[in-house]
């Protein structure tokens, strides 16, 4: 029984990143249908920089102390990332929409930014894997049997916090209101004054912001970070994205608790080698089964 | 007469000079090439130019998926892969059978996998296709290396031998050589020859608008599923020869990077271009030799050109180059002129003028909550022409929709010359017989008009990958009639002199036009044509009325949905109207126009008009 309970824990942690990163996936998807191949490599990014971050602060032992170095870690990361997906949707993507360029081109587009991304933090911070300084204080939390580290706490702390407040930014502000409008019908939200090339910026922002948090909660969940570290958690969080019904950001966030979850039972039930192919086959079952997702699809007819 | 002597003459020569099969004008060049590390004794670049070759035969299956059809693979290699380990694991580990017969057995076996993913995920957006192959091709490289009693875990199958064909054994690595040479060459022959045939419209109609496609009688699933089986069976060709050629198989060799190296040489080069490929598989093989102290900065380079290109070049380095016999017999040079017996038609229907053709009855659509069409009837006999009138949101177009297969009815049904069509899909209709237009044109706009036109006898004519690769005597003869006929119906509809060009760019006018000669094309024998004469110019009205009369005359009924009442009611047998889904009159234009619930609804009282 307790150790159900630990897997559900281990899962839901995995998960909630899976949830955090495939928002970026799904509110981009739901807009412009492009699958943000660079996704997973801008997550990766901002892992690095809370990384290198956290050494210029004094290593494990910060001299501002944990909480204000921790602070800075993620918030500086997600400010810079907001940066590089403004950047991805100016400098590439926006040109491509201006050219009408056939689908296969962004996607190409993408692939190439997500290689020079990776190439990139290579070539800054090497091959081999960096270890995370341990600021967090070690606590374990026991109860019904299951064992919680302080990392896990922050993590789900975080996570939760961002899915909630993302949720509430998209149903009750004016933007989060155009963000829907646009993901419904871009032309028809054009002609009633909504400003989609913003909110198509705004959404890489966001969820660039979002995946660089969730790098540097991994980085501290695991203790090292590695170049190739967002391929796979990418393909995963776009696997949550269309488990969800892609375009739906609830959908994104049950998408991604549900994938932690079945990995994490599917690892220790079955085979830990087969751990990765887990989310795998649910994204074929699911796009052969049930295109739309869990709770339904929410993404703009191809203008 | 002096000056079209030369003109003449130059195309003559051009054409004779185009009609040598590529094999022979290139082959040798490509021998020459390839025996050049042979001659200068240097085994270091043979081994990058067997490495190209096998880039080549990968980049031609890639070439086949991406250029071709339109469709991304992303999980590639993993063909390639289970091609290597079939015939590492049947010559080498179990040896249980020669490399003659692993050979076809691993290729098979790739074409199959190719199959078996494709045929369930084809139908889908092309993005979502993208992420179920990088899905597949983790899922394979996992299983290459936890399956370890068949694959031998990570260390893979070592001693695989040299390949022993049964009647000739090859023994060194020399002639081993020489064997992926040919291969490569065969295979960049088997994928030109292919793109230049019928089978390669096919894909290039899909790839550009899928349902217009479908609407004209191609099935559209079909042709990617041939795509993706024939590119699966190269990668699987491939494969084997990597395979022998490395005598072991490893899980590190079909990585995630490797299927993004054969998509680069495709980008790179030119998507749907066979010297693009080559050029993309010389590049790509060559460029970490050559940059080999720089190599962590090279996959920045590749990413940075992939982005530059998607930008500034999205047709590669060396675009592919439209079709050549459209272009020949667009120039009148087609030397198989007048044998269109060869094309079907659609199958016989009753020409009884008593016997309705169309025969719709109780058709109801609901999207939601709203009934687009409540209960609506509708008959078109032979050689007749039927209206379909009423205000905007009538659900004129949803009807024309569920008649030709694009909308599915909540009830109700369809019947066509005395069999159901109600549930098919609008490949099988207009294969039947029912051609249609559609309101805002869907033509193949980066074809040239003829290709647009020769589309509408694709699902007349029938050449396979086979007899398209060989040139049979009967696809010779199948491909003239098509640019014989598809000259014909552009003579009819006045578009003869503009064959060559982009279909995009011809005057809006001409593109309605161009339009139904694509449905004219496909022989059918009711033609449905959304709002014709919406946005044509008074000359071309009256063109498009005497097209129609014409049609007629030669037995072939029409549908059409048209909001001009000069033009409906002078050319109508019948008319129907619909007003909110439901059928509100039909009759002849007289009883129609005098109709009050008519006036009320649609046409107005002669007062409402100040």
């Amino acid at each position: 029984m307790d150790l159900v309970l630990q897997q559900v824990i281990n899962g839901l942690t995995m998960g909630a990143i899976y949830a955090i990163v495939g928002l970026g996936y799904t509110m981009v998807y739901g807009i412009i249908r492009l699958i943000n191949f660079a996704h997973g490599a801008v997550f990766m990014v901002g892992a690095y920089l809370g990384l290198t971050l956290l050494e210029v602060l004094g290593g494990a032992h910060p001299a501002i102390g944990i909480v204000p170095a921790l602070l800075i870690a993620l918030a500086l990361p997600a400010i810079a990332c907001a940066g590089l997906g403004f950047a991805m949707d100016a400098l590439v993507y926006r040109r491509l929409r201006a050219k009408r360029a056939h689908p296969l081109i962004p996607l190409i587009a993408a692939l190439g930014i997500s290689l020079m991304l990776e190439t990139a933090a290579m070539l800054v911070w090497g091959k081999e894997f960096k270890v995370y300084p341990a600021i967090l204080p070690v606590w374990h939390f026991h109860f019904a049997g299951a064992v919680m580290n302080s990392a896990q706490v922050m993590l789900l702390v975080i996570c939760f916090a961002m899915m909630i407040g993302l949720h509430l930014f998209v149903q009750h502000t004016r933007i989060g209101r155009a963000m829907r409008a646009a993901a419904l019908d871009p032309n028809a939200a054009r002609l009633v004054g909504v400003n989609v090339d913003q909110i198509i910026m705004l959404t890489f922002v966001i969820g660039s912001a979002l995946a660089a948090v969730a790098g540097v909660l991994v980085g501290l969940y695991y203790g090292s970070v590695n170049f190739r570290m967002g391929y796979v958690p990418g393909l995963k969080a776009f696997t949550a994205a269309v488990l969800g019904g892609v375009g739906n950001i609830p959908g994104a966030m049950i998408g991604g608790l549900i994938i932690g979850l079945l990995e994490t039972f599917g690892a220790a039930y079955i085979s830990g080698e087969w751990k990765d192919a887990i989310a795998f086959i649910i994204l074929i079952t699911v796009i052969v089964a049930r295109p739309t997702g869990l709770l339904g699809e929410r993404i703009a007819e191809r203008a | 007469m002096e000056i079209a002597l030369p003109k003449q003459l130059r195309l003559g020569l051009a054409s004779s000079w185009q009609s040598v099969p590529g094999i022979v004008k290139y082959a040798p060049l490509a021998v020459a090439v390839a025996a050049l590390p042979v001659a200068l004794d240097n085994l270091y670049l043979r081994d990058i130019c067997t490495y190209i070759g096998l880039y080549i035969m990968l980049g031609m299956g890639m070439n086949i998926v991406v250029g071709y059809a339109g469709l991304m693979d992303l999980g590639y290699i993993a063909f390639y892969g289970i091609a290597a380990y079939t015939v590492a694991a049947l010559t080498a580990e179990f040896e249980i059978a020669p490399f003659w017969l692993a050979f076809p057995a691993a290729v098979l076996l790739a074409a199959a996998f190719g199959v078996v993913l494709g045929a369930p995920t084809l139908r889908l957006r092309p993005d979502y296709l993208a992420m179920v192959t990088v899905g597949f091709g983790e899922i394979a490289r996992l299983a290459f290396i936890n399956l370890d009693a068949i694959t031998g875990g990570p260390p893979g199958i070592t001693g695989i031998p040299r390949p022993d064909l049964g009647f000739i054994k090859i023994t060194t690595s020399g002639q081993l050589y020489w064997v992926i040479v040919a291969m490569a060459i065969l295979i960049t022959w088997f994928t030109q020859r292919l793109g230049q045939s019928r089978i390669g419209r096919g894909w290039a109609y899909t790839r550009d608008d899928e349902i217009a496609a479908e609407a004209i009688g191609i099935d559209t699933v079909r042709m990617k599923l041939l795509a993706f089986a024939l590119g699966a069976g190269i990668a699987g060709i491939a494969g084997t020869f990597f395979a022998v050629k490395m005598t072991m198989v490893a899980p590190e060799s079909f990585t995630w990077w490797e299927s993004l190296i054969v998509l680069i040489i495709v980008v790179l080069g030119g998507m749907g271009s066979i010297p693009g490929v080559i050029l993309g598989a010389v590049v790509m093989v060559s460029l970490p030799e050559v940059l080999r102290d720089f190599d962590d900065y090279r996959m920045l380079i590749l990413g940075l050109s992939l982005v530059l290109l998607a930008l500034f070049r999205p047709k590669g380095l060396w675009p592919a180059a439209p079709h050549r016999e459209a272009s020949l017999a667009a120039a009148g040079a087609s030397p198989f002129a007048a044998t269109r017996a060869v094309l079907k038609g659609p199958p016989a229907a009753p020409a009884d003028s008593a016997i309705p053709l169309l025969e719709v009855s109780g058709v109801s659509k609901r999207f939601g909550g709203v009934a687009a069409l409540a209960d609506v009837d509708l008959t078109v006999f032979p050689g007749e022409i039927i209206s379909l009138i009423g205000p905007n949101g009538a659900g004129k177009t949803t009807l024309l929709n569920v008649i030709t297969g694009v909308t599915p009815p909540t009830s109700g049904r369809a019947q066509f010359g005395g069999r159901r069509i109600t549930g098919l899909r609008p490949n099988r209709i207009a294969g039947l017989g029912i051609a249609r237009t559609f309101q805002n044109i869907r033509l193949f706009g980066a074809l040239s008009v003829l290709e647009n036109v020769a589309a509408g006898l694709h699902c007349r004519s029938r050449a396979g990958t086979l007899t398209s690769v060989l040139r049979t005597v009967g696809q010779r003869a199948e491909e003239g009639a098509i640019w014989h006929r598809s000259l014909e119906i552009l003579t009819e509809v006045g578009l003869r002199d503009r064959a060559g060009q982009m279909a995009r760019s011809l005057p809006y006018g001409a593109q309605r036009r161009l339009e139904i000669a694509r449905a004219l094309a496909t022989s059918p024998r009711l033609l449905v044509l959304d709002e014709p004469a919406a946005g044509l110019s008074g000359r071309e009205r009256t063109e498009l009325m005497q097209l129609i009369q014409r049609l007629r005359a030669n037995g072939l009924a029409v549908l059409l949905i048209e909001h001009d009442m000069d033009f409906v009611m002078s050319i109508s047998d019948r008319v129907y109207v619909l007003n909110y889904g439901k059928r509100i009159a039909a009759g002849t234009p007289d009883d129609v126009q005098n109709d009050s619930t008519v006036i009320e609804a649609y046409l107005g009282r002669a007062d409402d008009e100040v």
